[in-house]
């Protein structure tokens, strides 16, 4: 005879314990962005800092339900955008420490910010459900994501990346609550 | 079960209370003995819910378990017949004695009481014992086998080299 409470248990653990192995799944494109990173100059501590931070909101999030999972990997591609402008800056060889001028490398951080931020309020905007929700978590993981990255090329590409993100998806959040409502 | 697989952990209780008695009754009707049957449906119950997330939203959930139930009960079913193969085997590696190695026993064993039969009185009842598989009873009784094998196996080595 099945002792169905005692098989309950273990079916629930397993459930619970299959969420938790696909969330921590996550940290194999953290650790790919970290180690480039670390590769192109930046400082290990602060790489693994913003890494550790970024694993467990992932993690978190995809280990909560299926809108967070799909939050995580649309947040992720669309912080890919500034990581990789700035990564191809450190490549060649530009900093930005000091916020002085507009340069060269930092109007490439702005406009990554400004794609990623409006990237972030068109996926909320596309989806049928929890839009808001949707876009916390996808602005969340999106800028630390690009923080990840821009760590290495100096505080004022980081400030400058992260403001733009902020600010752009604000921004375009006005039409979406227009069409909201 | 897309529910659950979405993230709402209070469909559980639900999901498996529905799912239970579908595979059960799908894995006794494809077993012949019941605690197979229990067997398949708790495992086939365990991988279900190690898969769920995994759960497409536009296709049949319960389709979907029934396909792993039904994996389940073949793989079950495999593994009696693998056993089943395994056992034919081993009665194939322990078959009797073939006619010649009865014919060598009997030839052996005629020799062995022939030279049990030239000791002496004493001797005999002490192989006897040991042939019969009898603990000693004392130290004295041990020597005396311990010599009784001793003259025993200086006949062999006389008759046989």
């Amino acid at each position: 005879m099945v002792d169905l409470e005692d098989l309950a248990r273990r079916a629930e653990r397993t459930a619970e314990w299959s969420r938790v192995c696909m969330a921590c799944r996550i940290s194999v494109p953290i650790a790919m962005l970290a180690g480039a990173t670390i590769a192109a100059g930046a400082s290990i501590t602060a790489c693994a800092c913003i890494a550790a931070a970024l694993f467990v909101l992932g993690a978190t999030l995809r280990w909560r339900d299926r809108i967070g999972v799909e939050c995580v990997t649309a947040g992720l591609a669309l912080g890919a955008v500034p990581a990789m402008a700035a990564l191809l800056l450190r490549g060649c060889g530009i900093e930005c420490r000091e916020l002085t001028a507009l340069a060269g490398g930092d109007a490439l951080c702005l406009l990554a910010g400004v794609l990623t931020g409006l990237g972030v309020t068109w996926q909320a905007s596309c989806a049928t459900e929890a839009r808001w929700w949707r876009w916390i978590a996808m602005t969340l993981i999106a800028s630390v994501t690009a923080a990840l990255a821009c760590v290495g090329l100096g505080g004022a590409a980081l400030e400058l990346t992260l403001l733009a993100v902020f600010a752009t998806a604000s921004l375009a959040l006005i039409p979406m609550a227009v069409r909201t409502t | 079960m897309v529910r659950f697989a979405e993230g709402d952990r209070g469909a559980f209780r639900d999901v498996f209370d529905a799912l239970w008695p579908i595979l059960l009754a799908l894995a006794t009707r494809s077993l012949p003995s019941r605690a197979d049957a229990e067997d398949a449906a708790q495992c086939a119950m365990l991988k279900v819910f190690d898969r769920i997330i995994d759960l497409d939203r536009s296709r049949d959930g319960v389709a979907w378990a029934m396909t792993i139930a039904g994996f389940e009960v073949l793989t079950l079913r495999r593994q009696h017949q693998r056993r089943r193969e395994d056992g034919a085997e081993v009665d194939l590696v322990d078959q009797r004695p073939s006619a010649i190695e009865e014919i060598l026993d009997e030839e052996l064993r005629a020799s062995l009481l022939a030279m049990i039969a030239e000791t002496s009185q004493r001797d005999r009842a002490a192989l006897s014992a040991v042939l019969l598989g009898a603990k000693p009873t004392g130290e004295a009784a041990r020597k005396r086998r311990f010599r009784a094998i001793e003259r025993l196996r200086s006949i062999w080595r006389k008759a046989h080299g």
